[in-house]
């Protein structure tokens, strides 16, 4: 920290003066290079031992039997679709939870993904400031909610028999659980997802809504471009890899999201997360010991790939963001 | 001169009027007026509805009145406020280490070592792609017993987490901020390296948390 004021990256002459022996020279450069990284050491060690080993943990443990030999039992187990006996299925229930895991996280990413979107246009282009602001601090609260509250809401909202909102809509002849909605399975879940899926979105897309200059829409139109095809032809191109990027980043959100779907299903849809909560609690067969261990592992194997189309896309949107 | 301008002035006159007439875009515009009225009210109703009914149920008293009472008999339940005096414990040493931990680091990366920041970046992107509950599982079997049984420990995971929004909206307070003049500005008024440093800080802070901490919409 002690030179935290000179803003001259590294070359201070007193390693290059003549008459130093080469030795002493890269010595000296070592050992400048050390001192300027050594601010950076609390992090890297705090981020090894928070983040670093605990995932090295998982790994590894994701490869290994119960004795501790390595194996690919694990991933096989978590894997495989299970077999029938007397008409009776089992296992398979680890790639059942990935299959609706996946399903979930598609569904709340794709559809607040456009919603959300439309609404981030519809602030982003709104003429009052305060509405502006008060609708982005509205979404940075909101996107972090989730859990016992959340569901709380809910099932105070929807819920089959004392739901508010239930109530209302029976009035009028269109009671949702009538017409197969379920709070509390697939459709009920990916219905409340939604309600930190959408701010989301809008915290992440509105800053590419600045991409999209006023002087273009305006040559479309001179131009004589009708506002579709101003849409079909500026807007959209433009937008579009900002509106991806951001729908694997809900993807993300959504396949990983735990609290909320373990307080509204009490832990009864069965999807990768919740299915961890449980190892974790204890439910473990016997031979499966690192079962959690190798769901996390698929778990982070997924994700990956969600955030590399994020960061691919980010590189694209970028562009027309100078 | 004359006739051109008067040419020029029907022209345009000319083009007005077929941009009024022929316009399609005027009834659009109504059009797309409505739409985001439509989705405005829709999507506010989406997230008022279930705030409203949580409300409802919370202060209403047996008879279905409105009612503050539940809020009153909250300081009865035993443990609550033992419990939300942790929370806000938690939440206060979170803050402060990860604050501790990032803002230094930051400013000092942003100055000196600008090629870490990628590195920075990825790092603080592996909370997101690794889930909260796959992280748990992880420290759950590296951490030791004495830690593991103290409820810091969650503070110190928490840092982990919120890493990935600190460094975002930090960084983006740093880019607002023009670190390099700041520091030359400081450097030249302040008579030692000690008060360059103190004026640095003075003036640069104040900036850096209003702009980290300003929503970016």
């Amino acid at each position: 920290m002690s030179d935290l004021l000179t803003t001259d990256t590294g070359t201070s002459p007193t390693g290059v003066s003549g008459g130093v022996s080469p030795r002493r020279t890269s010595a000296g450069a070592l050992f400048r290079k050390i001192r300027t990284g050594a601010p950076v050491v609390p992090f890297i060690v705090y981020v090894t031992l928070g983040l670093l080993l605990p995932t090295l943990e998982i790994i590894n443990y994701a490869f290994r039997s119960d004795s501790g030999k390595p194996t690919l039992a694990n991933i096989r187990t978590i894997l495989s679709s299970g077999h029938v006996v007397n008409g009776v299925r089992n296992g398979g229930q680890y790639l059942a939870g990935f299959e609706n895991s996946l399903k979930l996280a598609l569904v709340t990413s794709i559809v607040p993904g456009i919603l959300g979107t439309f609404v981030a246009y519809a602030i982003a282009t709104s003429k009052h400031g305060l509405f502006t602001r008060l609708t982005a601090a509205c979404s940075g609260v909101l996107s972090q909610f989730g859990g016992v509250n959340l569901a709380f809401m809910f099932v105070a909202a929807f819920g089959a028999l004392s739901g508010v909102a239930t109530h209302w809509l029976a009035n009028i002849g269109l009671n949702p659980w009538d017409h197969g909605f379920n709070l509390y399975k697939f459709w009920g879940v990916a219905f409340v997802y939604m309600y930190f899926q959408i701010p989301l979105m809008i915290l992440i897309i509105t800053p590419a809504f600045a991409g999209l200059k006023e002087s273009w829409r305006e040559a479309a139109e001179n131009l004589g471009a009708s506002s579709w095809r101003y849409w079909r032809h500026v807007g959209l191109p433009v937008l579009a890899p900002a509106v991806l990027g951001s729908m694997f980043l809900l993807f993300g959100s959504g396949f990983s999201a735990y609290a909320t779907a373990e307080a509204l299903t009490a832990g009864s849809i069965a999807i990768t997360p919740i299915q961890i909560g449980a190892i974790l609690q204890g439910n473990v067969l016997a031979n499966q010991a690192n079962i959690g261990y190798a769901l996390g592992f698929a778990m982070i194997v997924i994700l990956l790939f969600s955030v590399i189309g994020y960061a691919l896309l980010r590189k694209r949107t970028s562009r027309w963001l100078r | 001169m004359a006739s051109l301008e008067l040419g020029q002035a029907i022209e345009r006159e000319e083009f007005m009027g077929r941009y009024a007439r022929g316009n399609p875009s005027a009834a659009k515009f109504k059009r797309i007026h409505w739409g985001r009225g439509t989705a405005l009210v829709l999507a506010a109703m989406y997230f008022i509805v279930p705030f409203y009914a949580a409300m409802q149920f919370s202060l209403a008293n047996i008879n279905g009145g409105f009612s503050l009472e539940p809020l009153s008999e909250i300081g009865q339940s035993p443990g609550f406020f033992p419990a939300l005096w942790l929370s806000a414990q938690l939440a206060i040493v979170t803050m402060v280490i990860v604050m501790l931990l990032m803002v230094p680091t930051m400013i000092y990366v942003h100055l000196r070592m600008p090629r870490f920041r990628r590195v920075m970046e990825v790092i603080t992107i592996l909370p997101i792609i690794i889930p909260p509950i796959v992280l748990i599982v992880g420290v759950d079997g590296v951490t030791p017993g004495w830690l593991k049984s103290s409820q810091w420990l969650l503070a110190l995971v928490y840092v982990v987490l919120a890493m990935p929004y600190v460094y975002r909206s930090l960084d983006a307070g740093l880019g607002a901020l023009d670190l390099t003049t700041l520091v030359e500005a400081s450097r030249r008024r302040g008579r030692s390296d000690r008060a360059g440093r103190q004026r640095f800080f003075a003036c640069s802070c104040p900036t850096f948390v209003a702009h980290s901490f300003r929503p970016r919409c």
